[in-house]
């Protein structure tokens, strides 16, 4: 059995040349991609527009084929309908059938599986309500917002209660709540020990969640490796304190320098709140008004059916969604001492690429636009990486909170 | 009790694939009881002597083959069907509520009714009730056929390959769902709901046929004009709502003998032309010259056909005979019913001879020329079913009598016209899948307007295809050099494979017979089924699903 295996996906030497009409070769899509998927971790696959990541998601899935190396998806290839019943897969757009509505979408999908009547109701219930669609179930999908869409479509991911999850950038077109809930979502099935492909150029959400991560750029493989590791800075130290006066912060200077020897610039500032909290809190307020909606509901936490069968899920659940919504007390930072969350940044990588000029400007905008809305709650304002892409230079300063 | 309404009523239009797959069962499920009645039929006649049954039956394999195909054909479909019902239905399911979702069916019942209402006003006729119900029969027929063939190949094609471009593919493809079950789903989808759609349509058509050929009101008539409209709508019932059996007049026995010693005469003297195309279209030119000098009649002279496989105490026996005469004037003769008789002379040898048994009355102004219909009494046929009609010219003139396509034949009623026309349906429904499945495979290949036009194509040669083929008949009988023979052996050869290849739309197209009361047999059914649902429309369907599970469905390739 392949599950004694500890790789869900392995992606060997993978290369994927389009040919056009005459056989000549037109765009390299991919060139040497070698990483494997372990069970139970959340991977990212990251890089700017073009860079392969959907190409190699199709590869993964069997909708396209190799032109040499070989990907296999629990051991065997990925066109295996086996393999198959394991696998959720979420497409970058919502490609859903414009005529069904949003039960019959996952009552067709259910079927696909060989769900029995009674579960494939069951299910979709449980999954309408998650992704927060209960007022909108009758509407044909055609009518949907792009959000009410991409939420029917991470729905349909996970009818069948996959082992294997993968998103293809889950949250566009996502409002923040929807991207919130989608991040707390994917830590939520980490935890019950589900394997989840990330795809994304939103820096933000892929180094909250992201256990490994792998850059790509003009198909060729960038980076590879943990995200901590990838990211930590180790010469740079974060403190975070309540309020202190004037006094009190040019003593911990004169100590800060006394101990560096250097006289390098500590900066001191107080944190702005991430538009993201900010947001989600404007957003709760209406709720507990009672203000209704006619579009996509705030959505309740993962469908009770996923990972049925392993333990104590639901209380697991609740556990981790608050865990998620308080990140101060989440396991992991817990880890470092107490109320200095770590600082990560490595900028090699990125800089690395920046440098060569292979970030075009359009890209760079792409970064930015969502960056406010994915913003993660950590006292960092933007993921790391995604400042790096939009401004090389920036880069190096150790912290930019000093405008508030 | 209003909220319970409307909750059937949704429970009814979320049922609507089951509805329709009942609906299609249901009417497909005659075919099963008048298919087995027909075989026990068959088989009555065999057994009283099956070794003589088997050497007359497999004299033409061809119907044998095409019952054992369609069983085979359909033991596999169904098989098929039970082993992945669930995912075949769920994606046959889809594809039916897209259907209705597009409101295809239901716009094209519109204009059918429309149309169908509206044809007896539109068609011009002769003015017989006869002519006006033959008509409405065969244009409503016509009509729901081009239609539908239209839904059957836009929804096919439109629906595989739109699903490839608007990439939902991408989504259920990475379901646990082989792809041919995918193609099997889809083509299961509009076929239920191509064939309801027929069925319902050919219901509406029934009815209105039957609404149009109710008695007519005598009331109002004086006596000549009452006879003249029985016999009407006596001539409407015996010869368009029937199913009568056609029995062509059999070939002179000696004909092939004779044949074959004048060629041994032109082989003697050396006058055979070379070359293998040139000897067939020369024997066969010899074959027509002798049989058409056998069929004039100069004055005096007797012709006799013979006719065989007729019911002796059945309905009346329909002639119809296409003479060479001038239809104006008329040719002055009788036709006869003759009986054989054998007589032993002084040597002791058999010899038989024809004696005339009863005639059929001439009209006033002599028989016409051209193609023409007599009634025969069924009395003149012998127990053992066969007849011998002979024709005798009184005319000074010389008569000519045609032979191949329009030979002498006999048509005596055997079914009844619902279930004839219930057969022909059946054809249809062939019809449809075929295009079903063209549409299938071509939408597996090709992007949409492509894969449309591909199957529009198939659909039109497939139309025009025996004329097409009627061009590839030899020159008469000009000497060619052995290139051009070898040139022409091998352009019919070619085109013969080509054209045996697309679906034979003109072939099997079973309206002539229906309308014109000619049975629909059920070995017509057979080797409809077996040619274009199983052997062609299985074919287009393996082709589809070895091309789909093949390819790259994140690409588009034409």
């Amino acid at each position: 059995m392949p599950s004694a295996d500890s790789n869900v996906l392995q992606v060997v030497e993978l290369t994927k040349i389009f040919r056009d009409f005459w056989g000549r070769e037109s765009v390299k899509a991919l060139d040497g991609l070698n990483f494997d998927v372990k069970r139970g971790e959340v991977f990212g696959l990251l890089g700017p527009n073009g860079s392969g990541k959907t190409t190699a998601v199709r590869i993964i899935l069997g909708l396209l084929f190799p032109t040499r190396g070989a990907v296999s998806l629990f051991g065997h290839s990925p066109q295996s309908v086996e393999v198959k019943k394991r696998v959720g897969y979420m497409p970058e757009e919502s490609h859903l059938y414009l005529y069904l509505n949003a039960e019959e979408t996952l009552d067709f999908f259910g079927r696909l599986f060989r769900l029995p009547a009674q579960e494939r109701r069951r299910r979709t219930e449980a999954l309408i309500d998650m992704v927060g669609l209960q007022r909108a179930r009758k509407r044909p999908v055609g009518q949907y917002s792009k959000g009410m869409a991409r939420r029917i479509g991470l729905a349909q991911s996970l009818v069948n209660d996959p082992d294997f999850l993968i998103l293809d950038e889950p949250t566009t077109g996502l409002d923040p709540i929807g991207t919130r809930e989608i991040k707390d979502l994917i830590l939520a099935l980490r935890k019950m020990g589900k394997t989840i492909l990330l795809c994304s150029h939103l820096l933000g959400d892929v180094e909250e969640v992201c256990d490994r991560i792998c850059i790509l750029y003009g198909g060729k493989q960038r980076a590879l490796g943990p995200v901590r590791e990838l990211l930590v800075s180790a010469d740079v130290t974060q403190i975070r304190a309540p309020r202190l006066e004037e006094d009190a912060v040019r003593k911990i200077k004169d100590i800060i320098r006394e101990s560096t020897g250097r006289a390098d610039p500590v900066e001191v500032s107080s944190p702005s709140r991430p538009l993201e909290d900010y947001f989600l809190n404007v957003v709760d307020d209406a709720r507990r008004e009672r203000l209704t909606t006619a579009g996509a509901e705030v959505g309740t936490a993962a469908a009770s059916f996923l990972g049925a069968g392993r333990a104590e899920p639901e209380k697991l659940l609740d556990e981790l969604v608050q865990a998620a919504r308080e990140p101060e007390k989440a396991p992991e930072p817990a880890a470092q001492p107490a109320a200095a969350i770590p600082v990560q940044r490595d900028t090699i990588f990125i800089e690395d690429l920046v440098k060569r000029g292979t970030v075009p400007a359009a890209e760079e905008k792409a970064a930015q636009k969502p960056a406010a809305a994915s913003a993660p709650e950590t006292t960092v304002r933007r993921g790391v990486l995604d400042e790096l892409l939009v401004d090389p230079h920036k880069g190096s300063k150790p912290d930019e909170n000093k405008a508030s | 009790m209003k909220t319970r309404l409307l909750s059937l009523w949704y429970w009814i239009i979320h049922r609507l694939p089951e509805v329709l797959l009942g609906l299609s069962v249901l009417a497909l499920a005659p075919a099963l009881v008048l298919a087995a009645l027909a075989l026990r039929t068959q088989a009555a006649t065999m057994l009283p002597s099956p070794g003589q049954y088997w050497r007359d039956t497999l004299q033409d394999p061809w119907s044998p083959l095409a019952v054992l195909t369609c069983l085979l054909g359909a033991g596999l479909l169904i098989f098929l069907l039970w082993r992945n019902w669930r995912l075949v239905w769920a994606v046959a399911r889809k594809m039916i509520i897209e259907g209705l979702h597009r409101k295809v069916v239901l716009v094209l019942l519109i204009f059918f009714v429309v149309l169908m209402l509206s044809m007896p006003f539109i068609l011009k006729t002769e003015g017989s009730l006869k002519s006006q119900v033959q008509l409405v029969l065969l244009y409503s027929l016509v009509l729901a056929m081009v239609l539908l063939s239209l839904v059957a190949i836009f929804l096919s094609a439109a629906s595989v390959c739109s699903e490839i471009e608007h990439k939902q593919v991408h989504i259920t493809d990475t379901k646990p769902l082989p792809r041919w079950q995918f193609l099997l789903g889809k083509w299961l989808g509009v076929v239920i709901l191509c064939t309801t759609a027929l069925f319902a349509m050919s219901v509406a058509v029934f009815l209105f046929v039957m609404y149009l050929a109710r008695p007519p009101d005598t009331s109002h008539m004086d006596r000549r004009e009452v006879a003249k409209v029985a016999k009407d709508y006596d001539s409407l019932f015996g010869e368009v709502l029937v199913g009568r059996k056609v029995v062509p007049a059999m070939l002179p026995p000696d004909l092939d003998a004779v044949v074959d010693k004048q060629m041994k005469e032109f082989q003697a003297k050396d006058q055979l032309p070379h070359g293998r195309t040139q000897l067939r279209s020369f024997r066969e030119a010899l074959r027509d010259a002798e049989m058409g000098s056998r069929l004039i009649l100069a004055t005096g002279d007797l012709y006799v056909w013979r006719f065989d496989g007729l019911q002796p105490r059945g309905g009346p026996l329909y002639l119809r005979f296409y003479a060479n005469a001038d239809p104006r004037v008329g040719v002055a003769g009788r036709w006869l019913g003759m009986r054989r008789k054998e007589t032993k002379d002084t040597e002791g040898k058999l010899h038989s001879q024809f004696v005339p048994v009863g005639e059929v009355p001439p009209p006033p102004y002599g028989w016409q020329g051209g193609s023409q219909t007599i009634v025969v009494p069924a009395t003149w046929v012998e127990p053992g079913g066969t007849l011998f009609l002979g024709f005798q010219n009184l005319d000074e003139r010389r008569i000519s009598f045609a032979w191949k396509q329009n030979y002498t034949q006999v048509m005596q009623e055997s079914a009844s016209f619902l279930t004839n026309y219930y057969r022909t349906v059946l054809v249809l429904v062939c019809h449809i899948a075929l295009l079903a499945a063209l549409g299938i495979m071509a939408g597996s290949l090709f992007s949409f307007p492509v894969a449309s036009l591909t199957v529009v194509f198939f659909f039109v040669v497939g139309l025009i295809g025996p004329w097409f083929a009627s061009f590839m008949e030899p020159p008469g009988m000009v000497e060619l050099t052995p290139m051009q023979d070898f040139l022409l052996a091998a352009w019919q050869s070619t085109m013969g494979t080509v054209l045996a290849v697309m679906p034979h739309f003109g072939k099997y197209n079973p309206l002539g017979d229906l309308t014109d009361g000619r049975l629909v047999t059920w070995a017509f059914v057979a080797s409809a089924g077996a040619v274009m649902l199983f052997i062609k429309g299985g074919a287009a369907l393996l082709i589809g699903m070895y091309i789909y599970a093949r390819r790259e469905l994140a690409r588009i390739i034409v």
